[in-house]
């Protein structure tokens, strides 16, 4: 898995590419809370590039979208990929997160 | 005639009788009996008729041989006494034929003395009426002894046995003429291992047939042993082989010695070094049979760095002189940029030495100038002449002195032909006094290192003369690096691009699907290198008589050429399989393929000098006999159902494009239910470690000892086991592993791999369950689904299972029973039963959302059967998919 941060105006705008399993998400939790713990609270997870996601990945998506929350921020969900789309389907997570086809609608939408 | 009449006769009898049989009259049956009795009484009194005519023939025969045969021959009857000797008899062993008529062969000739030796002539307990056959020593009637060659052969006539003919070659001389042969050749080998220089011989395969014990030494293998067998290649370092191959070459199209040439060699704990090579062929009848050679340069390098610590030793007595050449070695090796480094050893020169001005000069490459490329003077307002040009053509002696590699003072440079060259440089009144020190890299003169004194009458000490030695060896190694270096960079950027267009054309040719063989299983794994360096693996089936080919290949270079080679070995091999496709001899069909492939590179591509290892196999799989050539490939290993190595398939010939005057040998190996064959490229076994530690092919066999369920299980983990070994180390050689497996009858078919329970091992598990679905060939659906249960069910056992505790494995196995893909993941942690977790609440606002519990959810809702069992310790997570 690879991780890329890009800050487009206060949204961060997080990209995951490759494959995110039990081993991965600690260390996107971890990247993740060093942006939390600088102040960055608007986040978009850009997952393009995720082609493949287990259930610790739905964990991280969780954890961070309520610790945004909780500081008035967010974590939006854009361009799922299917697979990723399967199991969010599946454990109902399109429910309580926002997703957006493209990063560019997911970023715009902090700004409404 | 009259038998065959009889026989005739006989057969049409017994038809009749066996038409009349359905009969059920008795009198026709007594008939029948009756006329069955008379012929019975007709054949035997043929029969002895003829076995006394035999009997007369074969005495007439008998006498014929033992009359004109060159061997001593005895006739015994059954109990072994003398019944007939021959005139040869009497002469090697001294008795005549009248003294041991009647007398048992075992009483008269007896054995020597030798311990473990059998004493019997005729061997009684020959039941099976085999000749017997034995080399053994008997003594004469005067107790000399005698070697011989002993045949012992039953007397038949029919089927009554007569006796015995026992044979007696008399073979002392040649065993002497041998023994007298191995003592000259060990004395021989003696006296090259007294050798400085590493001495060896080389089959027409290149495998190494001896070496000297210089030769051991220099290469680090721990004994001739080790050695002997091994392929020279293997000693040759990857950038040399195109060149080592070229030279033998030439050898084998000769038969002639080649000039000495520099070769870059690997030790056998993977230290490369570089030296001079002479190698002439081993010739029979005129022919190169092998070659043989000296590795020259070592024992020279000793010298020079002997040379080189003397003069050092020398120069401590001036401390002041030592720390300057630990100065101009540090300038000379610090960088690569030639004439900075250069300008700073003439100043530091200048300073060592009681001159006015040093320079260092170059060789132009066509040998006609001098170019100065570094000058330092003491006299700020002397001329510089750095960047001018010295001639050399018509200066004989200036020329001279440079071939002599010698280093001169030249007391009266003005007027001295030597320094002609420089006469215009040399300014001012008087006599001037110069040494020159050449510069000499690979035996050649590069440069001069010129010093004028500052006493025009000065006389240069031998210390002083060896001292600008040590430093011009120096400098002439930096001004080679530096040259090296420069290639290099020029080279770099046509070799990026040549990298690109080599992958892209080596990606493409590896085969999508290997063929299905019923009771048989191929699997195949290439991992590319940085560098495009030609390996290819292929599989096929030729025709349809059940033959199928398995082709695994290095070629021996590297970038695009190597890929283009690479792409044409593929297509001759595939055409000229195709070509032949109705072939039923597979044999021949085999001898055809490879003879016409090799025989096309070698016409057609000769010049190129482009050679593959090749190992090309095709299966019968009607008699699952593997029949193959290998042209001097890595020897694919056989092992059994428990992964024990039975026997390599060591190279049948050389590699090809070497030549097409060798034949290749075909080789055949039997597959038993279990077998399997691993034929993988020197990319693995040279694959190396951080440590430089080679992965090497005794880790292989080690790896291989297992019991194997499947050869794509095989495949994997030697897959898994090389990448681990190589880490971060960055992968020199292509690696390629192909394994053919017969299917075995105490196995069920599975797809099966163990590792150990830790969290990097997860993709591994991930790309084990996605690439066993593609063997069994299920959809992606099932796939996707697959590669999510197995991740979330090992994550499970590796956070929970082996919580506080040592990991253990995990097994991954998977397979196919009536239409259910099956997958068992066992551990031997806590047990965890995944039917006991209550579902998460996916209804639930997110604060009240649960972290845990969802995998195992995604697990039940997306397979078919989800069970648990926990036995002895083994927990058990069984999936099963309807396919």
């Amino acid at each position: 898995m690879e991780i890329s941060l890009k800050q487009i105006n206060s949204v961060s705008v997080i990209s995951i590419e490759g494959e995110l399993d039990a081993k991965s998400a600690p260390e996107l939790t971890s990247f993740f809370n060093r942006q939390f713990s600088e102040g960055h609270v608007n986040f978009v997870a850009d997952l393009r590039g995720l082609a493949y996601s287990s259930s610790a990945g739905i964990r991280f998506f969780l954890g961070s979208a309520r610790d945004a929350r909780q500081k008035g921020g967010d974590l939006r969900i854009a361009a799922v990929q299917p697979q990723v789309e399967k199991i969010f389907k599946l454990s109902k997570f399109d429910k309580i997160v926002q997703v957006f086809i493209s990063v560019d609608e997911a970023v715009n939408s902090y700004n409404q | 005639m009259n038998n065959i009449i009889l026989t005739l006769i006989t057969s049409d009898i017994l038809t009749t009788v066996a038409a009349y049989m359905s009969v059920s009259n008795l009198i026709d049956a007594l008939l029948i009996i009756l006329i069955l009795a008379l012929f019975y009484v007709i054949r035997k009194f043929e029969l002895n008729r003829r076995a006394l005519k035999l009997k007369a023939e074969r005495n007439e025969f008998l006498s014929g041989v033992l009359n004109n045969a060159p061997l001593a021959i005895l006739i015994t009857d059954n109990e072994g006494k003398v019944t007939d000797a021959n005139e040869v008899f009497g002469k090697v062993f001294g008795y005549t034929k009248e003294e041991i008529a009647g007398q048992k062969v075992d009483d008269f000739l007896r054995k020597d003395t030798l311990p473990g030796e059998s004493s019997n002539n005729i061997y009684s307990e020959n039941e099976e009426h085999k000749k017997i056959y034995q080399i053994c020593r008997r003594l004469t009637k005067d107790d000399e002894p005698v070697d011989v060659e002993l045949h012992t052969s039953p007397n038949y006539i029919g089927e009554d046995q007569l006796g015995y003919i026992l044979f007696y070659n008399d073979i002392s001389k040649r065993l002497k003429a041998e023994s007298a042969l191995e003592i000259t050749t060990r004395n021989y080998h003696n006296i090259l291992d007294t050798l400085e220089d590493a001495y060896f011989e080389a089959g027409s395969d290149g495998v190494l047939t001896y070496v000297s014990k210089k030769f051991v030494e220099a290469t680090k293998y721990n004994s001739k042993e080790e050695l002997i067998g091994k392929h020279f290649r293997h000693l040759v370092a990857r950038n040399s082989v195109a060149v080592f191959f070229k030279e033998f070459k030439k050898i084998y199209q000769t038969n002639k010695p080649v000039e000495p040439f520099d070769l870059k060699y690997i030790t056998k704990d993977g230290q490369e070094f570089s030296s001079e090579i002479v190698v002439s062929p081993i010739l029979e009848d005129g022919k190169a049979v092998g070659t043989r050679g000296l590795i020259r340069d070592i024992s020279e390098r000793v010298k020079a760095s002997e040379i080189l610590k003397q003069a050092k030793e020398a120069a401590e007595q001036h401390a002041s002189e030592l720390a300057s050449i630990n100065r101009v070695a540090e300038k000379v090796s610090s960088s690569l940029g030639l004439e900075e480094i250069l300008s700073s050893v003439c100043k530091e020169l200048a300073a060592i030495f009681p001159v006015r001005n040093a320079g260092v000069s170059l060789i132009s490459s066509d040998r006609k100038m001098l170019e100065v490329l570094a000058f330092h003077s003491i006299n700020p307002n002397d001329e510089i002449h750095t960047g001018k040009y010295l001639n050399l053509e018509g200066n004989v002696e200036a020329k001279r002195l440079l071939e002599s590699k010698q280093s001169i003072v030249v007391r009266k440079a003005k007027s001295d032909p030597r320094t002609k060259p420089v006469h215009d440089l040399i300014k001012g009144p008087g006599k001037s006094s110069i040494i020159i020190v050449p510069l000499v890299s690979r035996g050649e003169s590069i440069g001069v290192i010129g010093m004028t004194a500052k006493d025009p009458d000065y006389d240069f000490k031998n210390t002083e003369i060896e001292l600008a030695e040590t430093i011009a060896s120096q400098i002439a190694s930096s001004v080679e690096n530096a040259r090296l270096h420069a290639k290099t960079e020029q080279a770099l950027d046509v070799a990026e691009r040549d990298l690109e267009i080599g992958r892209q054309i080596q990606s493409g040719f590896f085969p999508k699907d290997l063929p299905e063989i019923p009771g048989w299983e191929i699997s195949a794994f290439f991992k590319a290198a940085r560098q495009v360096s030609g390996d290819f693996y292929d599989a096929f089936e030729i025709g349809d008589r059940g033959f199928y080919a398995v082709v695994v290949a290095d070629v021996c270079d590297k970038g695009v050429g190597a890929a283009l080679f690479m792409v044409l070995l593929r297509s001759l091999i595939r055409s000229f399989s195709e070509q032949n496709r109705d072939e039923t001899d597979v044999e021949k069909l085999l001898d055809y393929i490879a003879t016409n492939v090799n025989n096309y590179i070698c016409n057609t591509h000769g010049q190129s000098n482009m050679f593959a290892t090749l190992m090309l196999g095709i299966l019968d799989a009607s008699n699952n006999n593997l029949y193959y050539v290998n042209g001097g490939h890595d020897a694919p290993l056989l092992v059994d159902e428990n992964g024990n190595c039975k026997t390599n398939l060591e190279p049948t010939g050389p590699a090809f494009g070497f030549t097409t005057e060798l034949t290749l040998e075909i080789g055949k190996v039997e597959f038993v239910p279990g077998d399997m064959l691993i034929v993988f490229t020197d990319g693995l076994t040279e694959a190396k470690n951080s440590s430089g530690e080679f992965y090497s092919e005794e880790r292989l066999k080690t790896q291989l000892m297992k019991r194997w369920c499947s050869a794509f299980s095989a495949v994997k983990f030697l897959e898994i086991d090389a990448i681990s070994h190589i880490g971060n180390y960055s992968q020199f050689d292509d690696i390629t592993l192909v394994a053919l497996r017969r299917n075995s009858v105490n196995q069920t078919f599975c797809h099966s791999m163990s590792l150990k329970a830790e969290m990097d091992n997860l993709p591994s598990f991930r790309n084990f369950v996605v690439e066993a679905c593609r063997q069994f060939k299920v959809n992606e659906d099932i796939t996707e689904t697959l590669k999510l249960a197995g991740d979330e069910i090992s994550s499970n056992i590796i956070i929970h299972g082996y919580k506080g505790r040592q990991p253990g494995d995990i097994n991954i196995q998977m397979s196919i029973h009536q239409n259910e893909l099956n997958i068992k993941i066992s551990d031997t942690g806590n047990t965890f039963d995944p039917e006991t977790l209550a579902p998460p609440d996916l209804e639930a606002e997110i604060d009240d959302r649960q972290i845990g519990g969802l995998g195992v959810f995604f697990v039940k809702e997306m397979v078919d059967e989800l069970s648990y069992s926990s036995v002895n310790g083994v927990n058990t997570t069984c999936l099963k998919m309807k396919l």
